[in-house]
């Protein structure tokens, strides 16, 4: 795990020890250059397989290739005695060097045997070409850009920003879309000249030509169009349990982060059926709202016999916020950021690697969105059952029409299309809300980028759903919260759910096999009914319990108000101040529950005053 | 003799059980009196007039229930009528009719038994039936003889007969159905099932396309699964090299297999559900025009595929490891000549046809005599 940094076309040693300064916090454990050839490559490593040796840059045998890499390739051990049957020796006990060989064996399809989570670079000195890689999922981050023939790229942004040539220029676009979404959906990113490598994609720079390539996707499709439920919960079960033992590799001690939902559950399930007592971690808020989520944690520990820590936060988030946002890298409104945060730097006392649930929501369909707009879907072609449902929700109280009732009967409602429906459901603000803050074009901003990839799959909506949460949701949101809350405090995160055989076996069956009625994950109960708790196994899906109102209202209220009205926000003249000034109005009387968008533009404001507005890197 | 064979798959409806039981039927009609009765199915008239064996077509095989009925009370006036020696259960959905006709008219039964057909956890208790009460089972591969003794057959009455393939006498199709320099690698077979696993080869091909870059993978065969795998081959960016040519007719298939380089079938086992390749007679087709193969290490396939003799097996879970066999056979040239001369050896001398039928023949003369 690591942070890598580079320039394609120049060399400039000093600019790129900056770039790498700037994602220290990613690799505290030493640092590795390589300034020549027309390039500049850095690397901040944080040690986990192979502490010892490992130092990057790794070259090949005859010197002609190099990489910088940051991640865990979780089949090294297969990869290796392959590699050398074909007559490549290695120098290193880990797992960074089996992707020069690959580079060496089968040039840029070698990615394609990689198990794991990364981003990399290589530099094919003969060819004279830099190669960057981003693994299927996007668990790990690469950005980009382009400076006229020179390419510089980076884990955060905040390494690209450290380059005086990257422009700073916001872009309006995304801006938008991340009002409607509170984050931003690649490949852009809230600054025009930086870009995100697309998960399962390859970035070639050869002569100062970039190139870009996809190399996976995932298919939502039926595959496995035969299997019935027990079948696919079957082997589902052992892909998953192939999945866990592969992510226990590692020369340091882990731990999983649990929070009583089924997810981090069976992974704590899975591994405590392997050798070894398992260390759980659970945080919870002094605020009260998160009791309930503790004792079911601290029960599925109890039931698995962890070795179990829990941490009760108390207030102090309000200092706490610009460094939290800051390193987030991306603007990111996604509240459940500050308890993955507080978690992970209480779980860094104990262990180095931190195993969590995230992805299984996605891939097995945890949230209740994908089996309603499905519902809404067969509801359409009655046209009697939508406008009873409309009829339903304009009699209910304002409150309850944007509570859990009402956007349930909103999915289902109306001659909307798909897209808008989702966004009713997901969206931080309103059409209308965003387009009073912000002015036109509100949702429509986000509509060709999310109605794409809508449409790359075709005839089952839970499918189309799933396709665009993988596509936006799950690495522009979910991921980049992973890992950059977990980097800030130099851990390393592994999501045994994301492993590409299992994504690929659970993408692959039919939706009425993992999605058969209105309830979540029923395959993922059905897999590991004899492995769970059956209090866990009956849990149904909540949103994440942070306490988002009762900090607004509370601890946040003057640094809400007083970010959100300085005089600097004012002056970017992104927003209009009447707005603004109304939303924070209504909050404080208590007549709507504006906390979404507050957090949203909150966070926004910080980040464009502490990472945008940053005194840019002096030029030498 | 008289012989009365029962099947609910039968040409001209394609399949592996399709055509081996057509052969059957046909190899056995010169010594003994073979009457057929299946379903109907388009085109069985033109079909039916060309064989040497009587052919009686009940109603439709789509509706599986009633087919099956329609085809209990066709049979049981054939037996009524002619008194057969032997029956031949071709299927084991029709077990339950040939044990009754056995306990009530006394005419002993071979059953043929697959693979899906009897390890499917739905078909569990009619297999049991349809395999204890026969005289005799036979089946295609060691792998299949187990799935029969799980049913509690005594390992006496099973037989296992390897399929062979047909030598066809005409001459070699003189056109290569693909674009010059290109090097084919080819899979035979339904679209139906995942098992099969065209899914695995794909995801093998772009490491396959970095050693051997000349390289089409032709896909014979079509059915429900082709949409899925064309979007895997979009999804990995090899749809150019990846060539679905849908169904064929045999004169096109044989040029398919004269045509190809490396002939692979990666099928696997899939759990509880049942589906594995029972044996894999495409591998013996491809052998016998002189191609080497690659099998996935499942089911019957070690019986129809000797790992380094007439072709490679491999993990079919393992996209790498298929990349690696197939990257060998086309790249090494002396390997390739060998496993091909070896598997064509192979299916003419230990795999002929004649063989089959003669094996099987006396299989029913001892089920006849009792």
């Amino acid at each position: 795990m690591c942070g890598i940094v580079g320039i394609a076309g120049l060399e400039h040693p000093r600019l790129i020890r900056r770039m790498a300064d700037a994602v220290a916090h990613r690799g505290p454990d030493g640092d590795g250059y390589f300034v020549g050839d027309g390039i500049s490559l850095g690397m901040r490593r944080l040690s986990i397989i192979d502490p010892a040796g490992s130092n990057q840059p790794i070259w090949s045998e005859d010197r002609r290739v190099l990489t910088v890499f940051n991640g865990e390739i979780y089949n090294y051990r297969t990869l290796r005695p392959f590699l050398e049957k074909h007559g490549h020796s290695f120098r290193t006990a880990g797992d960074t060097e089996t992707v020069v060989h690959l580079y060496e064996e089968y040039g840029d399809a070698g990615v394609h045997l990689l198990r794991g989570m990364f981003a990399y670079a290589i530099w094919d000195s003969s060819r004279r070409r830099l190669v960057l890689a981003r693994d299927r999922l996007g668990i790990k981050p690469l950005y980009y850009a382009q400076c006229g023939e020179r390419l510089v790229f980076a884990s955060e942004v905040k390494a690209l920003l450290a380059v005086p040539e990257v422009s700073r220029e916001l872009d309006l676009d995304a801006l938008q879309r991340y009002l409607t979404l509170s984050y931003v959906p690649g490949p852009a990113t809230m600054v025009k000249a930086i870009r995100k490598l697309p998960p399962g994609h390859l970035l070639t720079w050869h002569d100062g030509q970039v190139t870009l390539r996809r190399y996976w996707d995932v298919v939502l499709d039926e595959g496995e169009r035969k299997l019935d439920q027990d079948t696919a919960a079957e082997e589902f079960r052992a892909l998953f349990e192939e999945s866990i033992a592969l992510h226990r590799i590692s020369d340091v001690p882990l731990g999983v982060l649990l929070s009583g939902g089924i997810d981090s559950a069976s992974v704590t399930g899975m591994l405590a059926r392997m050798p070894g007592r398992v260390k759980t971690f659970t945080v919870g808020f002094d605020t009260g709202v998160t009791e309930g989520e503790i004792a079911e944690a601290r029960a599925v520990a109890r039931h698995f016999g962890t070795d179990h820590h829990e941490i009760i936060m108390g207030p102090a988030l309000a200092d706490a916020l610009p460094g939290l946002v800051r390193m987030q890298d991306e603007p990111l409104a996604d509240p459940a950021a500050i308890p993955t945060f507080y978690i992970c730097q209480f779980a860094a006392r104990f262990v180095k690697v931190v195993l969590t649930g995230e992805g299984a929501d996605e891939l097995l369909g945890g949230y209740p969105r994908y089996a309603w707009l499905r519902l809404g879907e067969q509801l359409r072609r009655w046209p009697g059952a939508t406008s009873a449902a409309s009829a339903l929700l304009s009699a209910m109280p304002r409150d309850v029409r944007s509570g859990r009732i009402g956007r349930r009967v909103g999915a289902l409602v109306g001659r909307a299309p798909l897209l808008e429906r989702h966004l009713g459901w997901v969206a931080t603000m309103s059409d209308d809300a965003q387009q009073a803050v912000a002015g036109p074009p509100g949702w429509a901003a986000a509509g060709p980028v999310l109605s794409a990839h809508l449409s790359h799959v075709t005839g089952n909506p839970v499918h189309q759903l799933m396709y665009l949460d993988f596509k936006t949701w799950l690495p522009d949101d979910v991921l980049v919260k992973t890992d950059r809350m977990s980097m800030a405090v130099s851990v390393e995160a592994r999501v045994p759910f994301l492993d590409h055989r299992l994504v690929e076996f659970a993408a692959g069956l039919p939706a009425r096999v993992k999605l058969p009625s209105l309830g979540t994950k029923a395959l993922l109960r059905r897999a590991l009914r004899h492995d769970l708790p059956a209090h866990t196994l009956r849990r149904r899906k909540r949103a994440f319990l942070v306490p988002l109102r009762r900090w607004l209202d509370g601890e946040l209220r003057d640094l809400v108000t007083d970010t959100l009205t300085a005089s600097a926000a004012r002056s970017r003249g992104l927003f209009r101040p009447a707005a603004i000034a109304r939303l924070l109005d209504e909050q404080r009387q208590g007549r709507e529950d504006h906390s979404r968008a507050l957090w949203t533009l909150l966070t926004l404001e910080i980040w464009l005053a502490n990472v945008l507005d940053a005194p840019a890197a002096a030029h030498d | 003799m008289r012989l009365l064979l029962l099947t609910i798959d039968f040409p001209p409806a394609r399949g592996g059980v399709q055509s081996l039981l057509a052969r059957l039927a046909d190899g056995l009609a010169g010594a003994s009196v073979v009457t057929v009765v299946t379903g109907a199915t388009a085109g069985d008239r033109q079909w039916d007039a060309t064989q040497a064996f009587r052919v009686i077509r009940t109603w439709p095989l789509r509706w599986e229930r009633l087919a099956v009925a329609a085809l209990s009370v066709r049979a049981l006036l054939e037996v009524l009528k002619q008194r057969p020696h032997v029956i031949v259960c071709g299927h084991v959905l029709l077990g339950p009719l040939c044990r009754t006709i056995r306990a009530v008219f006394g005419v002993p039964y071979v059953a043929m038994a697959y693979a899906y057909e009897i390890r499917a956890p739905r078909m569990r208790s009619i297999a049991g039936v349809a395999l204890r009460g026969a005289t005799r089972v036979v089946t295609i591969s060691e792998f299949s003889r187990r799935a029969v003794e799980a049913h509690g057959v005594s390992s006496s009455a099973i037989t296992v007969i390897h399929p062979g393939a047909v030598v066809t006498g005409g001459p070699t199709p003189p056109l290569r159905p693909t674009r010059r320099g290109l090097r084919v690698v080819l899979s035979v077979g339904r679209l139906v099932d995942a098992y099969k696993g065209h899914d695995m080869v794909i995801r093998a091909m772009p490491l396959i396309l970095a050693k051997a870059p000349d390289t089409e993978y032709v896909v014979v065969g079509d059915g429900p699964l082709r949409p899925y795998l064309e979007r895997l081959a979009a999804s990995l960016g090899v749809t150019p090299s990846v060539r679905f040519v849908g169904q064929a007719g045999d004169d096109e298939v044989d040029a398919w297999y004269h045509a190809c380089d490396v002939f692979v079938l990666a099928s696997r086992e899939s759990g509880v559900s049942g589906g594995a390749e029972g044996y894999g007679i495409v591998f013996v087709e491809a052998n016998l025009r002189g191609k080497p193969v690659v099998g996935g290490r499942s089911g019957g396939i070690p019986d129809a595929v000797i790992d380094g003799e007439t072709g490679l097996l491999v993990d079919p879970s393992d996209p790498a490891d298929i990349a690696e066999a197939v990257t060998r056979l086309l790249t090494e040239p002396d390997l390739a000549e060998r496993l091909g001369r070896g598997g064509r050896r192979r299916a003419i001398e230990d795999l002929s046809w004649p063989e089959y039928t003669e094996r099987f023949r006396r299989v029913l003369s001892e089920a006849a005599a009792g």
